[in-house]
């Protein structure tokens, strides 16, 4: 163990003597210069405790809140910008169209290009007289612009000549959707669903993660303009363009007020780190993770022993079905072998045959399972969804009595009223839960064709 | 469990150990050349280090290192080596290290300060770092060299090429002065029939007259001049003159008027008096009122000076005198003529400038450095080129000296020796930049409310006046005037 442990420590050593000597070491060094008067050219330097900040927010410096307010503007238009347009790229680029090769590489290659020669290239464009851009626009007799040059019009600008550079994002995207299973296509193709519900129900909830992730990064990286200041627009028209970190360079570098300057990058680091803070936390209601368990597994255990009751008004599903490869049924699902039993009869999955005809029905079932979550699981409450209408049995725990909102308790409460099945209680279900999970582990081995549910929009924590 | 977290910490420690080591040995070298600089530098007073030095050119001959750090084109760089190789031979125990940083000068030259690895001499900026540098005591006073070295006279220097951080104490000396003149292509004078800018101080065109000429030879795309009442100023193929909109161009215009950036006793910002703002406006209105100069957006399609003459897309050009290097290059019949004046005939006179910092160990051989590098014999090429003016009077009174430089050559025209020799001795004004205090964060206030001018947004009055108050605030005073 120690030995591993040494070896470890020894082979990613230049990782962490780059991370200590370059990042972190300055990094506590600007944290101890911004709070001192530090000037490159000034033979003493003192500690002046926490003035520079109070300079930074004594509203003294209009250029720190003009700076602020300009990349702030930036992010706004940015952030956005980049996921929306990279995520709809990503997903042109995989479907399966003859060239896909090509495409891919075309998106890619600005990203390859030095930040210099595109900023060049976008100067060109962007000229009001002679650029492309405007070139092209007069020639279809549309408005022209001042791009750069203006005041009003040089963020979007800027944002504009950013845009050209998301191949990375791209990349990442398309990996997050090359890993979607096929069966949960299927699973939707089996439902009736067409490309939108696709879209919005496997292909949106399952890249949240690469969504996550590019935001995350999207924000870091806007915050921290600098090049396109730098090369492009030297912070003007009328300072409409002085970025931040732009701002922050020239204090330091020109002014040489490597003090303030370094006061102003701990400010700059805080507002990065409190935004990814805030998309962290807000992360747990809109991502979701695959792997990520807990939820998942409660839910199909939930399923599993059989706390849910299906069965009234059943659509039927007109299609051929086909999952994993097996042509399973023409017509509706639960005509299959069970239909009379459907109409009829309340089942709990439990009781249901988790055979391959039931494929239909299990995916319907779980995905009501996790739509409702915690909410129905809790209060128990009749739901129509998708076709399907469902009865959530109350599940009664300690302490706590659950009623159904629209059925009769009788004198003992709890019990529904036109319920065949046991009633559901706290131990029982604590006696189920973990070999359900076994259950369902298990079953994802071996019982392939089984989709899972995947048609998360969000997921509860357990229930 | 607490032997592994044992063993994690000790290698932590150990790393955390090893960056210091490293951090601590960056430059022992030059830190100790530091605090010689700053310690004993100081306290051995430059006038001695002078004194001895103009007592022997029979220097001792240890073997000496100079550091010189230069920005500039590869032809300039060429005559630095040139200026340095005979330096070298005259004083055989001495060796330049030139240090040549083309681009992001001042923040590489921050980076070496707060390194405390200064070179000995370096290429300064007064409108940048020069002054923030010298207002730290980083640079010996060069009035102690100049007024005991027995060699030397401030007197055979060209006006406006030193720089002063007040009066007598000399921290910068520029190596040739550079002026503003009114250039243009001789042809399309020709083609216009119009009489060309005159060179003579004496005949400068008024206003009007300057105003007159631009109109007639800005031309729309359908051949219209902008004296033409048909005239398109959206679709303008040739403009009359290219004025430039930074603080160069137009000082010009402000000394013309009799304005400036600072009041006389320099306690008051003075850009919104009516001398600057009638410079100011004047030109504005080239560009928005009579359509015979582009404004910045439009600038940005103009490309170099000699470019544009040549490419007819302007006629007349205000330009520092060094754009005839490249006009020499560009094959074409150009002139310069005296800019055209408001009150008096005027020109600015800017220019780099070498200086020597305090942390120099050889003060004496790096003054023999910057004695030979201001020698126009040295630098010939470049002044020859048209990219510099010597800095020795003798070479712009002497005949025989002034033909040297001003005569069959391609860069020097025929009207160059009245419109730039004489306008610089006769009537030149020192660079803004070399007597006005916090010079940088005035103009940071000053320039956004100029781009709105320049755009015709706003006159002249309103935007200066609009900033006036905060411009006030950064006014610190005059480097010219004893405190």
């Amino acid at each position: 163990m120690r030995k591993g442990l040494f070896y470890g420590l020894l082979f990613t050593s230049p990782a962490i003597l780059g991370f200590i000597i370059f990042t972190l070491g300055p990094m506590i060094a600007s944290l101890a210069l911004s709070l001192t008067d530090y000037n490159v050219f000034k033979a003493h330097t003192s500690f002046v405790g926490f003035d520079n900040y109070a300079r930074l927010f004594s509203g003294k410096d209009d250029l720190f809140y003009q700076s602020l307010g300009i990349t702030f503007y930036f992010v706004l238009l940015r952030v956005p910008a980049v996921i929306i347009i990279s995520f709809v790229v990503a997903l042109l680029l995989n479907m399966n169209v003859k060239g896909r090769a090509v495409f891919r590489t075309i998106i890619y290659l600005p990203s390859i290009v030095p930040a210099v020669a595109s900023a060049m290239i976008w100067m060109w464009l962007l000229n009001p007289d002679l650029g492309l851009v405007n070139s092209a626009l007069s020639w279809l007799h549309l408005p022209t612009s001042n791009w750069l040059y203006s005041e009003s019009s040089v963020i979007p600008s800027v944002v504009l000549t950013t845009l050209w550079g998301i191949g990375g994002t791209v990349i990442i995207f398309l990996a997050g959707l090359s890993g979607i299973p096929k069966q949960y296509y299927e699973a939707i193709e089996v439902d009736g669903g067409g490309w939108y519900s696709k879209l919005r129900h496997i292909t949106l909830p399952m890249v949240t993660p690469t969504i996550f992730f590019n935001t995350i990064m999207a924000i870091i990286g806007s915050f921290q303009v600098f090049n396109e200041a730098y090369i492009l627009t030297q912070g003007g028209p009328n300072n409409r363009s002085l970025f931040y970190v732009f701002y922050l360079w020239r204090t330091a570098f020109r002014d040489t007020e490597m003090g303030y300057a370094s006061a102003l990058a701990w400010v700059l680091f805080l507002i990065i780190l409190f935004f990814t803070f805030i998309v962290f936390r807000t992360s747990k209601s809109w991502v979701y993770y695959e792997g990520g368990g807990s939820a998942r597994e409660a839910i199909e255990a939930c399923a599993d022993i059989g706390l849910y009751r299906p069965f009234r008004d059943l659509r039927p599903v007109h299609h051929p079905v086909r999952v994993a490869g097996a042509k399973l049924a023409h017509g509706s699902v639960p005509n299959l072998h069970h239909a009379a039993a459907v109409d009829s009869e309340a089942f709990s999955l439990g009781q249901f045959p988790s055979g391959a005809d039931g494929v239909a029905v299990r995916h319907v079932l779980r995905q009501y399972v996790h739509h409702r979550g915690r909410r129905a699981c809790r209060h128990g409450r009749d739901e129509q969804h998708r076709g399907v209408r469902i009865f959530a049995d109350p599940v009664e725990r300690k302490g706590r009595r659950i009623r159904h909102p629209h059925v009769q308790h009788d004198a003992a409460g709890g019990r529904h009223p036109d319920s065949q099945l046991p009633r559901m209680e706290d131990d029982r279900l604590l006696r189920h839960v973990l070999p359900a999970r076994r259950a369902v582990f298990f079953r994802r081995r071996h019982f392939q064709y089984l989709p899972a549910p995947s048609i998360l929009s969000h997921h509860p924590e357990g229930f | 469990m607490s032997r592994q977290k044992k063993s994690v910490s000790i290698v932590i420690a150990l790393l955390i150990a090893l960056v210091g080591i490293l951090s601590a040995c960056t430059k022992s070298d030059s830190g100790s050349g530091n605090s010689g600089g700053s310690g004993s530098g100081n306290s051995a007073s430059p006038a001695n280090a002078a004194s001895s030095a103009s007592a022997g050119e029979d220097q001792s001959n240890e073997p000496v290192t100079l550091r010189m750090t230069v920005w500039g084109a590869p032809e300039e760089v060429a005559a630095y080596k040139v200026a340095i190789d005979k330096f070298e031979k005259k004083y055989p125990n001495i060796t330049v290290k030139l240090q040549h940083i083309p681009t992001d000068y001042d923040t590489k030259l921050t980076t070496m300060v707060a390194g405390n690895d200064e070179p000995d001499i370096a290429q300064m900026e007064s409108a940048s770092i020069a002054y923030p540098l010298a207002e730290q005591g980083k640079f010996y006073n060069l009035e102690d060299f100049l007024s005991s070295d027995p060699a030397f006279k401030k007197e055979e220097l060209v006006p406006n090429i030193t720089y002063s951080l007040e009066p007598g104490n000399v921290i910068g000396l520029g190596p040739g002065p550079e002026t503003f003149g009114l250039f243009y292509n001789e042809d399309i004078f020709k083609d216009a029939g119009l009489t060309p800018p005159p060179a003579k101080a004496a005949e400068a065109w008024t206003w009007d007259e300057f105003v007159d000429v631009a109109k007639k030879l800005t031309i729309d795309a359908k051949g219209r001049n902008a004296a033409d009442p048909a005239f398109d100023p959206k679709n303008i193929k040739q403009y009359g003159v290219n004025i430039g909109t930074w603080w160069g161009n137009y000082s010009n215009f402000i000394y013309s008027n009799g304005g400036d950036f600072v009041s006389e006793n320099g306690k008051t910002f003075a850009l919104n008096q009516p001398a600057a703002v009638e410079a100011i406006q004047q030109l504005a209105d080239l560009i928005n009122v009579y359509h015979v100069a582009p404004s910045p957006v439009q600038a940005k399609n103009i490309p170099a000076t000699n470019i544009a003459l040549q490419t007819k897309k302007v006629a007349m050009a205000i330009d520092g005198q060094w754009s005839t290097a490249g006009l020499a290059q560009s094959k074409f019949h150009f002139n310069v003529g005296v800019l055209p004046t408001l009150k008096q005939p005027m020109t600015t006179v800017v220019s780099g400038m070498f200086s020597m910092f305090k942390s120099t160990k050889h003060p004496k051989e790096a003054w023999a450095l910057m004695k030979a590098l201001l020698d126009p014999d040295a630098a010939i090429d470049l002044i020859t080129a048209g990219t510099w003016m010597p800095a020795y009077r003798s070479w712009y009174t002497d005949p025989a000296l002034l033909a040297k430089w001003t005569e069959n050559l391609d860069s020097r025209p025929s009207g160059y020796k009245d419109a730039v020799v004489d306008v610089l001795l006769n009537s030149s004004h020192q660079t803004p930049t070399g007597y006005v205090k916090n010079f940088n964060k005035i103009m940071d206030i000053v320039n956004p409310a100029l781009d709105k001018v320049w755009l015709g947004q706003q006159t002249a009055q309103q935007a200066l006046d609009s900033v006036a108050a905060k411009a006030q605030a950064q006014v610190q005073g005059r480097r010219d005037v004893k405190e």
